[in-house]
């Protein structure tokens, strides 16, 4: 059964998690809007190409997006910030999300909503790795993902 | 739950947000979806979104995901055939599965639409408004006639105002929040299905054909589902039926009020036995 988790995690010692394919992470595209309204919800369908990589606190969501013939990679904060990713925390990411301001602006204040919903529901913490060029993205994924 | 998934698109009836049965039923391709959060197809057309947003996905995805039935949203190494059923006689021993499956089969859609609309619970209302959303559409589409869709604008604004009732069985997932909060965000989920069920109708009735009458006060509405985030925007939804009763359900009122109703349902009616 899932705790609350938003009284528990702890950046020092937590890890995240994230389900992606068997073989290796897929690679996020720096330069890719860095809405995080379109990433959250997937606007442009499945594989949406944008800056960030989703991670939960949750094994079982991260399980979700692994299917059956992915796996969960663990991940943790302290060192995609080392590799040279920002780490944008979920409590980081509900404030925007509800202010709308910076990377978390959107016409659509429903859809902003929806967004922060889904963050709030899954744990969910982002990886960003705008403005990293495409060797450190490759060398940060390799660090990082476990 | 990923948001491109058969678990989000609402030809599947059968689960919103994290309610519904652990199976779906896809009322286009006709079957029985057993990892629903693991399939697509290019039909897909999202329950979380406005129909504008979601026909716009639609497009997108459509060039990329075979509209031919459900497959798998992680192609390499799925078998598709585990993923999906013909055989829905275990499926229809649930109330709410037996009327989704028989959509659009033996009776009329609206008959199986009304007949939702009478059952009990939060999940009936779920396959309610999931398959309203595509029968207005539908309707909206071939013929510009937004008033196909007054029984669903009724039957959604009678329970507007009402906070959904569901208990701990009818979660088919757990998430990371306690069941309390998951409880709330699921309320919350159904409570903007029902303004997005409204903010499609107010839609086609701004696209409606020009000698199709009645609509022209709803159609000047501003996008409901903004404006309740806007006007309440902690995701709570007790605070949202309080918005809804006190200016959402008013507005609805003054936009289109009863006596219109009747008057479109009788001219809905007219044109049926006109086409019988």
């Amino acid at each position: 059964m899932a705790t609350d988790s938003s009284r528990s995690w702890k950046k020092s010692k937590d890890p995240l998690y994230r389900g992606d394919a068997k073989d290796a992470v897929r690679s996020p595209h720096p330069s890719a809007s860095p809405s995080i309204v379109r990433h959250v919800l997937q606007l442009e369908g499945p594989g949406t190409e944008t800056p960030f990589l989703s991670t939960s606190e949750e094994k079982d969501y991260a399980q979700e997006f692994a299917g059956r013939n992915g796996r969960v990679w663990t991940a943790l904060a302290s060192k995609a910030e080392a590799a040279g990713a920002a780490h944008r925390p979920r409590k980081d990411l509900l404030q925007l999300l509800r202010s709308g301001a910076g990377d978390a602006a959107w016409p659509s204040a429903s859809e902003r909503q929806e967004a922060r919903k889904r963050v709030e529901q899954w744990a969910e913490h982002l990886f960003d790795f705008q403005g990293m060029d495409d060797e450190a993205t490759t060398r940060a994924l390799r660090s990082v993902f476990e | 739950m990923n948001p491109n998934s058969c678990a989000n698109c609402w030809f599947n009836a059968l689960q919103h947000d994290t309610v519904g049965l652990n199976r779906g039923f896809c009322v286009r391709h006709k079957l029985v979806l057993n990892v629903p959060s693991e399939t697509t197809c290019g039909l897909l057309m999202r329950k979380d979104l406005g129909v504008v947003s979601a026909e716009r996905l639609q497009a997108i995805h459509s060039k990329s995901a075979s509209s031919d039935g459900p497959s798998p949203l992680w192609p390499a190494g799925s078998d598709p055939r585990r993923l999906t059923d013909t055989e829905t006689k275990v499926l229809e021993q649930d109330h709410v599965a037996a009327e989704v499956v028989d959509y659009g089969r033996v009776d009329s859609s609206i008959a199986t639409l009304a007949r939702l609309s009478a059952l009990p619970g939060a999940r009936a209302e779920i396959g309610m408004l999931s398959l309203g959303r595509g029968y207005v559409r539908n309707c909206a589409v071939r013929d510009r006639r937004w008033t196909s869709g007054i029984h669903l604008f009724r039957w959604t604004v009678g329970k507007l105002g009402d906070l959904p009732v569901l208990e701990p069985r009818d979660f088919f997932v757990s998430t990371a929040v306690s069941l309390g909060r998951q409880l709330e965000l699921a309320q919350w989920s159904i409570l903007m299905l029902r303004i997005r069920m409204l903010d499609d109708i107010a839609h086609h009735a701004r696209t409606a054909r020009g000698d199709v009458a009645g609509g022209d006060d709803l159609a000047a509405l501003p996008d409901l589902a903004d404006a309740a985030a806007e006007s309440v925007p902690r995701i709570e939804p007790t605070a949202l039926v309080k918005w809804i009763r006190s200016t959402l359900a008013p507005r609805l009122q003054k936009a289109l009020p009863t006596s219109a109703i009747t008057d479109i349902l009788g001219r809905v009616r007219s044109q049926y036995a006109e086409a019988a």
